[in-house]
């Protein structure tokens, strides 16, 4: 007999234990089935470990600028000392205290492949045979995705690194290709440059790293990563990939006849969602695409309001706190409030955590004037605020607003510098709020913070 | 001036400007630079350096003075960076950016940008001399000037010598001194804890001295949240400062100019060092000003309205900016306010509404303490119902990524009926780039279920807000 539970959760990564969270929270029961390690890619193989890698190199960079502080820095990063950091964030692999914390808000946690198998019903393959539960009220998809491989020949018969194998690498190797230039391919090839590989080449199909982002955040970060000695091709196709066994060298043969030699090679092109195995041909759905949700996360095409797909798996927003903001979201819904992910389509927030930062929310250029928005652009560089020479000598930096100028509000804002994050969560809420620039006028940034960009910010679109 | 030139003649005639300023801070070139954009022909009228306060002997400075501590500590506490950092501060280095930062006391590139927006720059002594005009003491004689528009007050404060018996007969550094100082004294004693006090304290005793603070509060930054100072004076504790709160100092003694400074205390206690820092508080610079010629006192902060015009006075010709007018002694508020005024007489609408609810203000310690809008206790004096709101830094990863001993928290203080933030109070590494969020958010009023839409970027610390939010719904 089926065990019942008002929400089920396929999916114990930080949005899948957000909706149990936040469900529990809300009075409902609730099951969550987890078939490898709760907090997920996010936890374990993403999010947290690149930032550990990432995070020795930032702060001993940010002290080189510093006059006063550079000569009492001798050394460089500490690799080992980096990997044991990495590590007690990884916790070794061992989710205990996560199914603790869990338990103690009541959820009950089912380890084990899980799948749907009808509507509100749900089987997991537990090591000790199938269980099978029924949701009272949802069944909540919360799998997220696995990183895509391309189609390239050879690709799928050599041995490479996925994000996961990078971020848990006890070995930084003297040689490292990337292929791909997105957040996670210009993240970890900096860090793993700053931890000692000698020779890190990005190899990126588009004309940009960070494709998705302004042309001038993706030519800021690539000076910064070159200077730094770290190669980066754009605009090549790779043709093929070959590897001495498995761990000899790899190469990579790019269409244009050039070679690529590299001791390992990672693969950061893309992602691909989980939703080989969970069941969905069993509710009408296709099992190769992203579920498409609506602004209430439920399923489209699946009768009832049962069904929900939060973070990464709905293809909506690929980013962890997108998805945790999904899931609460989502256990609103779940218990009858009055709730929408309104902020998905135009409030998207993103961070590569590369030194310089590249933060972004929003619209680009791009695709604001592409949506047909009566689009005025406002940009000013880092040196026009003292905050910047006092943090150290060589800060470039760049502020960039992107303003529907009927409405005087916010479409999108870049920022790229050390430390640019900072300046994200301000445009973030002027954009949620439907803020006037005219408004911000009187939000007065504090002297030699670099909030004082956003003066300069406003003082462009006025044409000081 | 040489003796032998031949002087040109005292000037009789008067030179007729639409807006003339007195001061040349940061403050009063904002009024020239933003009335010139509007248009308006502008003199502005300096004693001392283009630039003032802020460039010279304040805020610039003693930033240029933290930052290397500030790295290196960041930098220590990340096990990855650690083995590396080998040694302490660089005095000779940390001086010489400062003296860098500080265009080595030399304002000829401010004097060049105010040439390049068209603005006569005026050297000299300004005051008021009757209805729209004003009498400059030059190194030529005295100029008449004749405002068609605007005469702006902007002349700022300088550091308050308190009744202390004895102070006034010693030499003792004030915050233009300690800025500036080419050597580090072997014992600093610093009397008040705000956060000039507060900023240098931390500063010197990162560049090797031994220092000592007298606060006359029971802790350090008493106007901010007391959770504020009571965090950062065991931080202090822990780096070797000793703060002494709690403490009245009655008497300074001082022998030779070069030597020991004491400093006695009401129960008794005397105290010394090789040198003393008085930083207790600012006083008008509105002697001298020619107040008394349009009717006003001449000892005090100059009261303004929301357009910061100066009260009393008719015409709606004078206006005091920054400092001078007392509302709220920060440059960022000061050159706000400068923005405005030059909007008013402008003819435009505006008002400098943000002075009364969104003061933002940063002590640059390790770990900084930022702020904005209204404390918990001034805003139960205000008669707001009043939700707290408080989570640590610990709250988030992205604190245990800046490092280990990461020590911090985050607090709103909420107008409850409304569900809006009125105050923020934020300590903890980087934390002044957590305050533009709150700055908007009072400005704007939004409300805190509108911000539950506003997602924080993981990891950055920016999840503090979402931890904020999830506060106020009790999860």
């Amino acid at each position: 007999m089926a065990e019942v539970y008002d929400v089920v959760v396929i999916g114990g990564g930080p949005v899948g234990e957000n909706v149990a969270w936040y469900a529990r929270h809300n009075g409902l029961s609730v099951a969550l089935a987890e078939r490898q390690y709760l907090g997920g890619q996010c936890s374990f193989f993403a999010g947290m470990p690149s930032k550990a890698m990432l995070r020795p190199g930032d702060a001993l960079a940010a002290a080189r600028r510093v006059a006063g502080a550079a000569v009492a820095i001798a050394g460089n990063v500490d690799a080992a000392a980096t990997l044991r950091t990495r590590d007690g964030f990884l916790g070794d692999f061992d989710d205990g205290p996560q199914a603790e914390w869990l338990e103690s808000l009541g959820a009950t946690l089912i380890r084990g492949e899980a799948r749907l198998t009808g509507p509100r019903a749900v089987t997991v393959e537990t090591p000790g045979g199938p269980v099978d539960l029924q949701a009272d009220k949802a069944v909540v998809l919360a799998t997220g995705t696995s990183a895509a491989i391309p189609d390239i020949e050879g690709l799928d018969r050599i041995a490479y690194w996925d994000n996961r194998d990078a971020t848990t690498t006890s070995v930084i190797p003297e040689r490292l290709l990337v292929l791909g230039g997105g957040m996670v391919g210009v993240e970890l090839a900096q860090a793993f440059h700053r931890l000692g590989a000698r020779e890190v080449t990005i190899v990126e199909a588009a004309a940009q790293l960070l494709r998705d982002e302004e042309p001038a955040a993706g030519a800021m970060l690539r000076d910064a990563l070159e200077s730094e000695g770290i190669a980066v091709l754009t605009d090549v196709t790779v043709a093929r990939a070959d590897r001495d066994g498995t761990t000899g060298p790899v190469t990579l043969t790019l269409a244009d006849g050039q070679v690529l030699v590299g001791d390992e090679l990672l693969v950061a092109t893309g992602r691909e969602p989980n939703v080989m195995d969970v069941g969905l041909d069993h509710v009408g759905l296709a099992t190769t695409d992203f579920v498409a949700v609506d602004d209430a996360l439920r399923v489209q095409g699946v009768e009832g309001d049962w069904l929900y797909a939060v973070g990464d798996v709905n293809g909506r927003t690929l980013v962890t706190h997108h998805g945790k903001y999904q899931a609460r979201v989502c256990a609103d819904v779940i218990a009858g409030k009055n709730m929408r992910a309104s902020s998905d389509h135009g409030v998207v927030v993103r961070v590569a955590f590369t030194d310089p930062q590249v933060a972004a929310v929003g619209l680009t250029e791009q695709q604001a004037r592409d949506a047909r928005f009566e689009v005025k652009v406002v940009s000013v560089p880092w040196s026009s605020v003292a905050a910047t020479a006092l943090m150290g000598s060589d800060i470039t930096g760049l502020a960039h607003l992107v303003i529907d100028n009927e409405r005087r509000t916010i479409l999108g804002a870049t920022f790229v510098g050390p430390t640019a994050s900072g300046l994200l969560h301000p445009a973030t809420v002027a954009m949620v709020g439907g803020l006037t620039l005219e408004q911000l006028w009187h939000a007065v940034p504090a002297s030699l913070t670099l909030s004082e960009l956003w003066l300069r910010l406003l003082e462009a679109d006025r044409g000081v | 001036m040489g003796m032998n030139t031949t002087q040109p003649p005292p000037s009789t005639r008067t030179d007729a400007y639409d807006v003339i300023v007195i001061g040349g801070g940061a403050v009063g070139e904002n009024v020239a630079w933003y009335a010139r954009a509007n248009g308006f022909t502008v003199a502005l009228i300096e004693r001392d350096l283009v630039g003032g306060e802020c460039s010279y002997w304040a805020c610039i400075p003693s930033k240029a003075l933290l930052r290397p501590g500030e790295v290196l500590s960041a930098a220590r506490r990340v096990p990855g960076a650690e083995p590396a950092v080998t040694g302490a501060v660089d005095v000779a280095a940390t001086l010489h950016t400062r003296d860098v930062s500080s265009s080595h006391w030399d304002d000829a590139a401010q004097a060049s940008w105010l040439d390049s927006i068209d603005v006569t720059l005026i050297r000299g002594q300004g005051r008021l001399a009757g209805e729209r005009r004003v009498e400059v003491e030059t190194d030529d004689g005295v100029r008449l000037l004749q405002a068609r528009i605007a005469v702006a007050l902007a002349t700022g404060t300088s550091a308050a010598t308190p009744p202390i018996e004895g102070l006034d007969t010693i030499r003792f550094w004030d915050s233009r001194d300690v800025t500036s100082s080419q050597t580090i004294p072997n014992h600093l004693m610093i009397l008040g804890g705000g956060v000039v006090g507060a900023e240098m304290a931390q500063a010197y005793r990162r560049l090797g001295a031994e220092v000592t603070v007298v606060e006359l509060f029971d802790r350090l930054l008493a106007v901010e949240e007391p959770a504020a100072g009571e965090l950062l004076g065991q931080v202090y504790a822990d780096e070797g400062i000793t703060v002494i709160t709690g403490a009245k100092a009655v008497a300074a003694k001082r022998d030779r100019d070069d030597g020991p400074v004491s400093l006695v205390l009401e129960d008794g206690r005397v105290l010394q060092a090789d040198e003393l820092l008085v930083s207790t508080g600012r006083s008008a610079n509105s002697a001298g000003l020619g107040l008394e010629s349009v009717g006003l006192e001449g000892n005090d902060y100059v009261a303004v309205d929301d357009q910061l015009r100066v009260k009393g006075v008719d015409g709606d010709w004078l206006y005091a900016v920054g400092d001078l007018n007392g509302r709220a002694l920060l440059t960022h508020q000061g050159k706000y306010q400068a923005r405005i005024a030059a909007d008013v007489m402008g003819g435009k609408e505006v008002r400098a509404k943000a002075d009364h609810i969104a003061v933002s203000r940063v002590a640059f310690t390790d770990p900084p303490v930022a702020a904005v809008g209204l404390t918990e206790l001034q805003a139960r004096e205000a008669g707001i119902a009043v939700e707290i709101l408080n989570v640590p830094y610990s709250s988030v990863s992205a604190s245990a990524l800046l490092g280990r001993d990461i020590e911090g928290f985050a607090q709103l203080v909420i107008d409850g009926p409304r569900r809006t933030v009125v105050g923020a109070t934020f300590v903890g590494p980087m934390a002044g780039a957590l305050l533009h969020a709150a700055t908007i958010a009072i400005v704007s009023k939004i409300t805190l279920d509108e911000l539950w839409h506003a997602v924080p970027a993981f990891p950055t610390l920016n999840e503090l807000w979402l931890r904020l939010l999830e506060a106020d719904r009790g999860i």
